[in-house]
């Protein structure tokens, strides 16, 4: 599942580094794509980061029971859009750009699963896949007064790395 | 009256108060090239930075979780937004994983500066464990 949870992140992290390479957020003193895990960063008074996509991990399920079964992780993906200047007018706008980003970043809508945690990756022969996302209705504050924020869910799917009978 | 006079005063008052010594914990920057850390695959360094003086108190607790209220003197948090490179102290304290208080570590929820002619005098910061 971790392999899951790694890949989808880098997957969308790369993408979004090709579909627009100014999106990017500095933490823990590394610029970076603005895309992170929240479970996987140190918990500080920073986050939520406007302008950036925190995935948040929900709930898995068995899809079709097998020995292998196919699996879903429902992935929740938070963020906020902060206007520029004073009067913050473009919100709406910076909003309907990151809505646009996240589509992007989702498609195609599959990755090779790939264990990152060896030196180079190594691929472990399955594909995680997914949904398109589920926008909710933007709400406003999400992160701050002056900001309007989204969420955005979509299941991933995957096999597991062991038997589980 | 020179700007500097409340936050001499918020000091000496916070000293009086019996201000003592917190850790401020910050992240030391991996330089990693990888992606070791953005996996959650390396255990992040932390710095402890001493900060004083500082009034902590006591709130109500939280299902069972402390909260704490701290007073920073304005000069002293002055001080580590020059030595950190801070943009504002605000963004010192969000850059900080928590403080460090009676051997808990407390997570920073907000941070309100307290004002006197447009300058901080003091900071009050919720935290929480």
């Amino acid at each position: 599942m971790q392999y899951a949870k790694d890949t989808f992140y880098l997957a969308l992290r790369e993408r979004l580094a090709t579909i627009n390479p100014e999106r990017t957020i500095s933490l823990n003193g590394k610029t970076r794509p603005a895309v992170l895990v929240v479970e996987n960063e140190l918990p500080s008074a920073a986050l939520p980061l406007p302008n950036a996509f925190h995935l948040h991990w929900g709930a898995v399920r068995t899809v079709q029971p097998a020995r292998r079964p196919l699996m879903a992780l429902e992935c929740v993906i938070r963020y906020a859009a902060a206007g520029s200047g004073e009067a913050v007018l473009d919100r709406g706008r910076t909003l309907a750009a990151l809505d646009v980003e996240l589509l992007q970043m989702c498609a195609p809508p599959r990755a090779a699963k790939l264990d990152r945690s060896v030196a180079p990756p190594a691929a472990l022969g399955t594909m995680i896949f997914w949904n398109t996302p589920e926008f909710t209705d933007p709400e406003m504050p999400l992160i701050s007064a002056g900001n309007v924020g989204r969420t955005a869910r979509l299941s991933i799917f995957f096999f597991p790395e062991v038997d589980l009978a | 009256m020179n700007n500097l006079n409340p936050a001499r005063a918020a000091e000496a008052m916070l000293r009086a108060l019996g201000g003592e010594s917190v850790s401020l914990l910050f992240p030391v920057a991996t330089g990693t090239p990888d992606l070791a850390d953005e996996l959650g695959l390396v255990a992040a360094a932390v710095e402890e930075v001493a900060v004083a003086p500082v009034v902590v108190r006591a709130l109500v607790p939280d299902n069972g979780h402390a909260r704490r209220e701290l007073l920073f003197a304005a000069s002293a948090i002055r001080a580590q937004v020059d030595a950190r490179s801070a943009a504002t102290a605000e963004a010192l304290f969000q850059s900080a994983v928590g403080v460090l208080h009676q051997g808990r570590l407390l997570r920073i929820v907000s941070v309100t500066p307290e004002l006197f002619a447009g300058e901080a005098y003091l900071y009050r910061v919720l935290a929480v464990e």
